[in-house]
């Protein structure tokens, strides 16, 4: 994934989460950057949002690494067929 | 059953964002109706709406705690905050567990979903925020006070149009009345200035494309507000106890149904409620001096509010004084009774009643003294505060000067 892209997740997140963007590494899990489910959700909506895919619910394990949420959309992004999800298109 | 007794207010309206202004307000006849800037003008058949001013979410709230909150919800918060404040309530772990929290709302946070929806409907975005639900329940307002405050007693949201709040504050009456809190943080919450919503106001031809003239022959209609008003009830002898400032006695409630039409009100039911109000306060109709008025400006209220008011009260309507004061801070809806509740609660503190501005051509249909457009100083000892709400839901609260 490019670098830009990364960044833009981690911008995306600080942002969510209401975090210092220097606190946010790709290495974190989510519940290492915040505990609030609402946040959570909060974040599928806004990467959705900016990346025009649809997150099925197990990207957002709380307990995964914000490196392997950015993977997962970028494969979802690339077309990989997605997880089963109630999305409107 | 024990006296209860109004310890603190705060409100958030048109006419003042402190109590202090919002009494000001009252008692200069100031009206808080303006043209419309929360929307475009041009869009509805009226033009004008009674708009909370000078407020920032961001002055009260962090970034965080504003994203889960509605504007409704906001009000609610901060009027709470305010109220808490003006009673000093000084919290110990068991008064929160014996503390109700009852607000009422007609809309809750529409404005959120109305964002929600345009994002989905308009925009044909594939999902509306997942903030929309927990922001738009109506339930949202005194959720967040629960958690403000540590509030573990019992929380709830009335639901009943234009009386909402005011069924609200009669069930946090009755809670402490009974003994079964002894506090209760109580009120009501509305913001509903979406274009959606005002267009479905709009629709239903009851809005002025002038201004609120309540019992004016000239009248035309409503004009929409919004904002927040809470109200802090304990037990007088708690109060007193504590050495808190009283506004004033919650005395009586009372409700009725019209079971008559879905938007136009009805005589005897309005006349009924206002009877069992003053059962529920053991008064005379004799003991009342003032009547904060339902008052919308519409057609149907003002005349058919007469009505009820001359059938209850008799030959003492002659010289009883009735305002509304709707014409100052709007039809706030679901917020509407607790602000009403606040005028009523200051008028018998400060031995000075409300008027009706606005007023400019008497009506033969509502021969009342509506108190015109000036304020007028009275020494009063019991009082009346009217909702009668779409669907034909009415209440009515009574309220009796400290002593």
């Amino acid at each position: 994934m490019s670098e830009e892209r990364y960044e833009k997740i981690r911008s995306i997140v600080a942002s969510v989460y209401k975090v210092p963007l220097d606190t946010v590494s790709m290495d974190k899990s989510l519940n290492e950057i915040g505990k609030d489910s609402l946040d959570a959700v909060s974040l599928v909506f806004a990467l959705e949002d900016e990346f025009q895919v649809s997150l099925p619910d197990e990207c957002m394990d709380p307990t995964r690494s914000l490196r392997e949420l950015a993977e997962r959309v970028e494969s979802l992004r690339a077309g990989a067929p997605p997880a089963a999800t109630s999305g409107d298109s | 059953m024990r006296r209860v007794v109004v310890t603190g207010i705060g409100v958030v309206s048109a006419i003042g964002n402190t109590l202090p202004e919002f009494w000001a307000s009252l008692s200069n006849g100031t009206t808080g109706i303006a043209p419309l800037t929360i929307a475009d003008p041009g869009r509805f058949r009226f033009k004008r709406a009674a708009e909370v001013r000078g407020y920032d979410p961001l002055q009260h709230f962090d970034e965080k705690r504003a994203d889960l909150l509605d504007r409704f919800a906001q009000f609610a918060v901060v009027a709470a905050r305010a109220a808490v404040a003006d009673a000093a309530v000084v919290w110990t772990p068991q008064l929160r567990e014996r503390t109700a929290v009852i607000t009422g709302s007609c809309t809750g946070g529409q404005s959120s979903e109305d964002a929600g929806f345009f994002h989905l409907y308009h925009e044909r975005r594939p999902n509306v925020h997942p903030l929309t639900i927990p922001r738009t329940m109506a339930n949202a307002g005194a959720s967040h006070v629960t958690v403000e405050f540590g509030i573990t007693g019992p929380s709830f949201t009335v639901s009943t149009a234009c009386a909402s709040a005011t069924h609200a504050l009669g069930q946090a009456f009755w809670l402490v009345r009974s003994g079964a809190v002894d506090m209760a943080l109580a009120g009501g919450s509305e913001a509903p200035f979406s274009l959606g919503n005002l267009k479905a106001w709009d629709a239903l031809r009851v809005v002025s494309a002038d201004t609120c003239r309540p019992f004016s022959r000239n009248r035309s209609g409503m004009i929409l507000g919004e904002g927040a008003a809470m109200l802090v009830l304990e037990s007088h002898e708690a109060a007193r106890a504590r050495g808190a400032r009283i506004w004033g006695e919650v005395v009586g409630f009372g409700m009725s149904s019209d079971a008559g039409h879905i938007t136009q009100p009805n005589a005897e039911g309005a006349a009924r409620a206002m009877r069992l109000a003053l059962e529920d306060a053991r008064l005379a109709p004799e003991a009342v001096g003032y009547v904060n008025a339902h008052g919308t400006g519409t057609a149907a209220n003002d005349v058919t509010e007469t009505q009820a008011i001359r059938a209850l009260f008799g030959g003492h309507a002659d010289v009883l004084a009735v305002s509304s004061t709707k014409a100052m801070h709007g039809h706030a809806l679901g917020a509407a009774g607790a602000l009403e509740a606040a005028a009523t609660l200051l008028a018998l503190h400060h031995g000075v009643l409300p008027p009706t501005v606005n007023y400019e051509e008497p009506d033969p249909q509502c021969a009342l003294d509506v108190v015109p457009n000036q304020a007028r100083p009275a020494s009063v000892q019991h009082a009346l505060s009217n909702s009668f709400a779409f669907g034909g839901m009415n209440a009515v609260l009574a309220f009796g000067a400290p002593r």
